[in-house]
């Protein structure tokens, strides 16, 4: 397992220099630069130029990459251009809020999808069946913001059980700002899950195994929940895994909508002030992010499924 | 009220504004200065807040807003929000208050000007401290005069050309000397970024610890701040000078980019003030809403946009006039603004010093239209693109009713749409033709239109203003250099005329107040349109 662990770490290498160019270049490419912005349209040329000297942009491309990338090997992501603080330190303290919002909308999904998933398999093309699916695609199709603001508008104004917006510290507190955020990216993804989820139970119910396990006078219960729902939950599993980058782009949404402080809400205000070191730095994070998300899952994928050897 | 420092360091832009000025406007209509109007009526700035009541102290404000200021620091502050902040915390020498639109005294108790308007000085008031209970001297306003030369300076470049030398008359007396006569000079120094701060504090903590935390003598304090300024805490400034005042403990701002999330927090009772409502929410605002209150207040701003006039058919002004008239203003305001504006004659706003209410605007007729575009070098039409902010949905519906307008006359209007920042940089490369902005985006610094014509009707770089008349230029020259009340007057209205009328310099669609949402248990608090909002008289229930 540690060998498989390793290989897939130095896998990732050239994946995410590929992320490091790609995200480079284009922010650099992207009209509008950081020194005009920062000192502001009116500004005399001469500043400008002073301050792009300073912020070393007059360097040849490649110099700046090198630098970039010698700062990256080393943990330093420079400096944001915006906010005269340490991109990694910024990120430190927003990457909790993210990754939070993140683990608490998967744990939704997968609490929705098991009962859900289940019941509209063993319920095959009945009522519950039609309503599960039904209701699981139109939440699929409506837009995350809008759904965001529904939620808000629904917990958060009329039934006033949750704040609308904004995160408050504190165990409880961040609980209960991430409530209706989580609720939003999950609502979105967890009728793929429901769906495919149902499909593999449907599959598996009709293997032999299962009816050797009623044969021996197992409950019900025990056949779905220890033998079915093991066996089902592989390809459910990867596909949780594949949806991650999903609900990383789904973070940016949700975390504008919400005020939240997370690296979502970050990197959108840092593309737009073309704060290069903070954009750069952030994607580099959110490339290991979805590195890890899947490593965890083939890992998962394994310590649910025995037969698979890494 | 925002207040914007330019129509370039905004980003994220808005889609709020409405109308209510329409009355005041009204009865604003006079050309002069409010100190000499005879009827002496002024656009009622705001009210905010429930009337009448006696201040409780305690309690907290929340302020939820659309962007995270740039800095704290006074000096650099170039967004609408963060000025509004900083000036709860630093104070200048003068502030604009409600109902006046002249300079009163702040940090100075009087002043005099010399008769060629050349000398300023100061008299500092006494026993004034920063945040940090140190005392204001004539050093710290010295200092914080200098600063104007730093390269982050927001208004250093314009400011650098009128001052010549700033220096001590006495312990508590600061003489500015200005190369030549400029009168807007004492409203310029209302702005948060001519705001005074601790000279000790700047030096001792550097410019970047400075501007996470500011020293000044105003109401309030920062006390914490999250990275990037998402949200900022300010406490009551135990050393306030204004004996009393602030009444509220605590001020916190959040800032919220989604429109409708600010508006649910309000109604919720999670903030008390949103700036900026979308004129969407407009109409079931207005009804009534339990713990809220839907504000519709005179604002400093239009919604218009800049012709590049550089070259093309757009150079020439009877095609100008052409899309002028073939403009359909009240369809516009009625659909987007919620028939919450006025057909606007002026660039920026009608509120403004010398706005000239009898200065006509164009009318809504396609044969004239027509006629101008025939009488022009492209009488079959001609195909050009407005530019706008993507996912602005107001743009994008102006843009659109101007699409099927300007196709009676031949006009084939593409629509571009770009992000906001990339926008930006293609106006002020000249890379556009016709460029819109949302009424965030077009905000007067301050009553005195001298900035603002210097900017759009001199063609200053870096505005996207390709505009340029020598009539106008001498006049612009003449109206900011006298000191004759008189010829200001008359120069600034007949800038007016010309640039908007004569010339068509611009597409000014409509004047359009601002919507802000306030909670009930709000009182004293008050906003301007083209000043700052005051916090220091505002008090919860």
């Amino acid at each position: 397992m540690f060998k498989y662990i390793a290989i897939r770490v130095l896998q990732a290498v050239p994946v995410l220099l590929g992320i490091t160019i790609a995200s480079f270049l284009l922010i650099h490419l992207v009209p509008g630069e950081p020194a005009r912005i920062e000192l502001g349209s009116r500004a005399p040329l001469s500043e400008v130029l002073a301050l792009r000297r300073q912020l070393g942009l007059d360097r040849p491309f490649l110099d700046q990459y090198w630098t970039f990338l010698r700062g990256v090997l080393t943990f330093h992501f420079g400096t944001s251009f915006a906010l005269h603080q340490s991109a990694g330190g910024i990120i430190r303290s927003k990457i909790g809020v993210t990754a939070w919002l993140m683990l608490y909308s998967l744990a939704i999904s997968m609490v929705l999808t098991v009962p859900l998933g289940i019941l509209a398999a063993i319920k095959r093309d009945r009522p519950a069946d039609h309503a599960i699916r039904i209701i699981g695609m139109t939440l699929f199709v409506m837009p995350t913001f809008w759904l965001g603001l529904l939620l808000s508008l629904i917990f958060g104004l009329i039934l006033g059980v949750l704040p609308t917006s904004g995160y408050q510290q504190g165990f409880v507190g961040a609980l209960r700002s991430l409530t209706l955020p989580a609720l939003a990216l999950s609502l979105a993804m967890t009728p793929i899950f429901v769906r495919s989820l149902r499909a593999s139970v449907i599959q598996a119910l009709d293997k032999g195994y299962v009816e050797a396990a009623r044969a021996r006078g197992f409950s019900e219960r025990r056949v779905l929940y220890r033998h079915v729902l093991r066996n089902a939950s592989i390809s459910t599993v990867t596909l949780v895994g594949l949806t991650m980058g999903g609900l990383l782009s789904g973070t940016l949404i949700v975390e504008n909508v919400f005020a939240l402080p997370g690296l979502g809400s970050q990197l959108v205000s840092s593309v737009a002030a073309r704060d290069y070191p903070m954009v750069q730095a952030l994607v580099i994070v959110l490339g290991w992010g979805v590195v890890l998300i899947n490593l965890v899952t083939d890992l998962t994928y394994a310590a649910i499924d025995p037969r698979v050897r890494l | 009220m925002q207040w914007g420092a330019s129509i370039f360091a905004r980003r994220g832009s808005l889609a709020a504004i409405g109308v209510a000025a329409l009355m005041v406007v009204a009865g604003c209509g006079s050309s002069s200065k409010p100190s000499s109007t005879a009827s002496g009526s002024h656009a009622s700035f705001y009210t905010g807040g429930a009337p009448g009541g006696t201040p409780v102290k305690g309690g907290k404000i929340v302020v939820d807003e659309s962007e995270t200021p740039n800095t704290m620091d006074p000096l650099a502050i170039n967004t609408t929000d963060g000025g509004d902040a900083v000036r709860q915390i630093c104070e200048g020498l003068v502030e604009s208050v409600s109902n006046s639109k002249e300079a009163k005294p702040d940090l100075a108790t009087s002043w005099t000007i010399s008769p060629n308007g050349t000398t300023y000085t100061f008299h500092i008031r006494e026993g004034v401290k920063f945040s940090n209970g140190e005392p204001l001297t004539g050093q710290d306003v010295v200092y914080s005069l200098e600063r104007w030369k730093l390269p982050i300076a927001t208004y250093g470049a314009v400011l650098n050309q009128y001052v010549k030398r700033v220096s001590l008359a006495s312990p508590m007396t600061v003489v500015i000397q200005l190369k030549r006569p400029y009168p807007a000079f004492l409203d310029y120094l209302t702005l948060a970024p001519l705001a005074m701060v601790s000279k000790n504090a700047v030096q001792h903590d550097g410019e970047h610890a400075f501007g996470l935390h500011p020293v000044c003598t105003g109401p309030f304090t920062i006390k914490s701040s999250a990275p990037g300024y998402s949200s900022f805490t300010m406490v009551r400034n135990p050393y306030y000078w204004r004996t009393g005042q602030p009444y509220v403990n605590e001020v916190v701002y959040n800032v919220i980019p989604e429109a409708n999330a600010r508006v649910l927090a309000v109604r919720s009772g999670a903030a008390t003030i949103d700036l900026g409502v979308p004129f969407s929410q407009a109409e079931s605002l207005k009804a009534a809403t339990a713990g809220a209150r839907l504000l519709i207040e005179p604002y400093s701003s239009s919604s218009v946009a800049l012709f590049n006039s550089a070259s093309g058919p757009l150079a020439e002004v009877n095609v100008r006039k052409a899309l002028n008239y073939a403009t359909p203003r009240e369809a516009i305001i009625k659909s987007v603004f919620k028939g919450l504006g006025t057909p606007s004659n002026d660039f920026p706003t009608n509120q403004l010093d010398y706005y000239d209410a009898s200065v006509p605007s164009f009318s809504y007729d396609i044969a004239k239209a027509k006629s101008l575009l025939k009488a022009s070098k492209v009488p079959h039409g001609f195909s050009t693109s407005i530019l706008i902010y993507s996912g602005e949905p107001n743009s994008l519906l102006i843009a659109s009713i101007l699409q099927s307008a300007w196709a009676k006359i031949g006009v084939n209007l593409k629509i571009q749409s770009a992000e906001s920042t990339t926008a930006i940089a293609d106006v002020v490369k000249g890379d556009y033709q016709i460029g819109l902005f949302t009424p965030e985006e077009i905000v007067p610094e301050s009553y005195p239109p001298d900035l603002d014509a210097y900017y759009y009707y001199d063609g200053a770089p870096g505005t996207g203003s390709f505009y340029k008349s020598a009539r106008v230029t001498a006049l612009v020259e003449k109206a900011t250099s006298t000191t004759s009340e008189a010829v200001r007057s008359k120069a600034f209205r007949e800038i007016q005329r010309i640039a908007n009328w004569e010339d068509a310099a611009f597409l000014n669609v409509a004047f359009v107040p601002q919507l802000n949402l306030v909670g009930t248990s709000l009182h004293g608090f008050t906003d301007q349109p083209t000043s700052y909002y005051n916090l220091r008289e505002a008090w919860v229930e």
